[in-house]
């Protein structure tokens, strides 16, 4: 996938770089509140036009988790809900209660099969969700905020079935506020006011936190904790 | 403030079960920390619904100001000046606990001023810039209680630090309750955890015996990862 001279609907810049998406890749897009990650992962979509420019997508498939998990449920039921996109792809019964059933063991959530949405806490939802986009059949998995509302052994659990993707060919975008999560991508795109404003291969991180002022949660963590301690 | 002993049947086969008598009294801001599912929400409910009281789960029931996990639903459709309307209104018992001159100050602590001078649809607005304004709005109530339900879920470090500023103002004037799945934020700001699991309180403790569990630092830290597996 090729982002070329694009500008965001609703921003005063540009995006500036050229963006490519390659197979088996995983992208972290970090950046402030406001900034445009959403705008940009919708623009993808096509969920939202661009101002200017063109994303060309080739002949590949778009499969999107929004921000707000709850405004994508379609059944009552989560077993429903993670059979629906398989149904709609027409596939065979027996092939996607298999498929159903992996995921859910990839992402530890067998136990909630039964249960009404409704009933689920938020991040129970959002893993509901992730696994929901996961089985829906796509080439790039575009994903908005997808750890927002879970905790640390469910964030990488989240990312051991992202990498099983990624490994399959399959390019994933993921937006998030955390940058700790760079561990878990090969790439990343830091986005400023609508622009993007430095992509950099993963392990260079460090580097590149320090020189943008950009502060880990890790960093601050132990910082605190030894305040503790004295 | 005590949380006592208490069974509240969540359906047939569930139920939040507490068997500790658990004293507040002494803290000013209480973190509940926990996993997925694992009943944070539900317990802080248990003091802020009315419906909900009849379980006698807390000690006591004061007014509470409530910053919800879902923002969409208490805001879409409206402008920031009709939510503000509402807050301001007399009539119900929010308007009159709300100060606008309170939410004035955090708004422009939070950058959301400049924001809502544009007065767009709320339906419109960024989760964090919606988070922001939430936040500011449950701040400028003044209540007794104050409960924030992941308040940093679309922050970012920035609005996060600024966010435990004004916790930390907070609690000079009222109890507050946080539920975060960010150690960071429970350890930035609080001074007591309950910590649940499985639909119980697992343990409680004073903020700085955390240092000596290492089952919980170790749960929340991603050092161990191998990167690409």
């Amino acid at each position: 996938m090729f982002i070329r001279n694009a500008h965001l609907s609703h921003f005063t810049l540009p995006l500036g770089n050229d963006l490519e998406l390659k197979s088996g890749e995983s992208i972290l897009l970090l950046g402030n509140s406001g900034c445009g990650k959403t705008s940009l992962l919708k623009s993808i979509a096509g969920f939202s036009d661009l101002e200017a420019g063109e994303i060309d997508l080739g002949d590949k498939r778009v499969a999107m988790l929004l921000q707000n998990p709850f405004h994508q449920i379609i059944m009552q039921y989560v077993r429903d809900e993670l059979f629906f996109p398989l149904k709609n792809a027409g596939k065979n019964k027996d092939e996607a209660i298999s498929e159903v059933k992996e995921i859910a063991k990839l992402l530890q959530i067998e136990h909630l099969l039964d249960r009404d949405i409704s009933t689920l806490s938020f991040g129970e939802t959002q893993l509901v969700m992730i696994a929901a986009t996961c089985l829906t059949e796509a080439d790039i998995y575009l994903m908005d905020e997808p750890t927002s509302h879970l905790d640390p052994p469910a964030i990488k659990i989240f990312y051991t079935c992202l990498r099983q993707m990624a490994k399959s060919g399959k390019s994933i975008c993921i937006s998030s506020q955390s940058p700790d999560e760079y561990i878990f991508n090969d790439d990343v795109w830091f986005m400023d006011q609508g622009c993007i404003k430095a992509q950099f291969p993963a392990n260079e991180c460090p580097e590149v936190f320090k020189e943008h002022h950009i502060i880990l949660d890790s960093d601050l963590v132990d910082k605190r904790l030894k305040e503790l301690g004295h | 403030m005590k949380i006592l002993p208490f069974i509240y049947k969540i359906s047939d086969t569930k139920e939040l079960i507490n068997s500790l008598e658990i004293d507040l009294s002494a803290s000013s801001c209480t973190a509940i920390m926990g996993s997925v599912g694992s009943g944070k929400s539900l317990l802080i409910k248990l003091l802020s619904d009315s419906h909900l009281r009849e379980i006698h789960a807390f000690s006591e029931y004061p007014f509470c100001a409530y910053l919800s996990q879902d923002l969409t639903r208490l805001f879409t459709g409206n402008t920031p000046d009709t939510i503000l309307e509402l807050y301001k209104d007399k009539r119900y018992t929010v308007g009159q606990h709300f100060d606008p001159k309170l939410f004035n100050d955090y708004a422009s602590k939070l950058e959301i001023d400049q924001l809502m001078e544009k007065n767009r649809r709320l339906a419109h607005y960024s989760e964090g810039e919606r988070q922001r304004l939430g936040l500011c709005l449950a701040a400028a109530v003044k209540a007794p209680v104050t409960i924030l339900d992941e308040p940093t879920t679309a922050l970012n470090m920035a609005y996060r630090q600024s966010m435990y500023e004004l916790i930390n103002e907070i609690r000079k004037r009222s109890r507050v309750f946080i539920i975060s799945h960010r150690l960071l934020d429970c350890i930035a700001v609080a001074d007591h955890v309950i910590r649940m699991e499985n639909l119980t309180i697992a343990d409680h403790f004073p903020i700085e015996q955390i240092i000596e569990k290492d089952h919980i630092l170790n749960y929340y830290s991603f050092e161990n990862e191998v990167r690409n597996v």
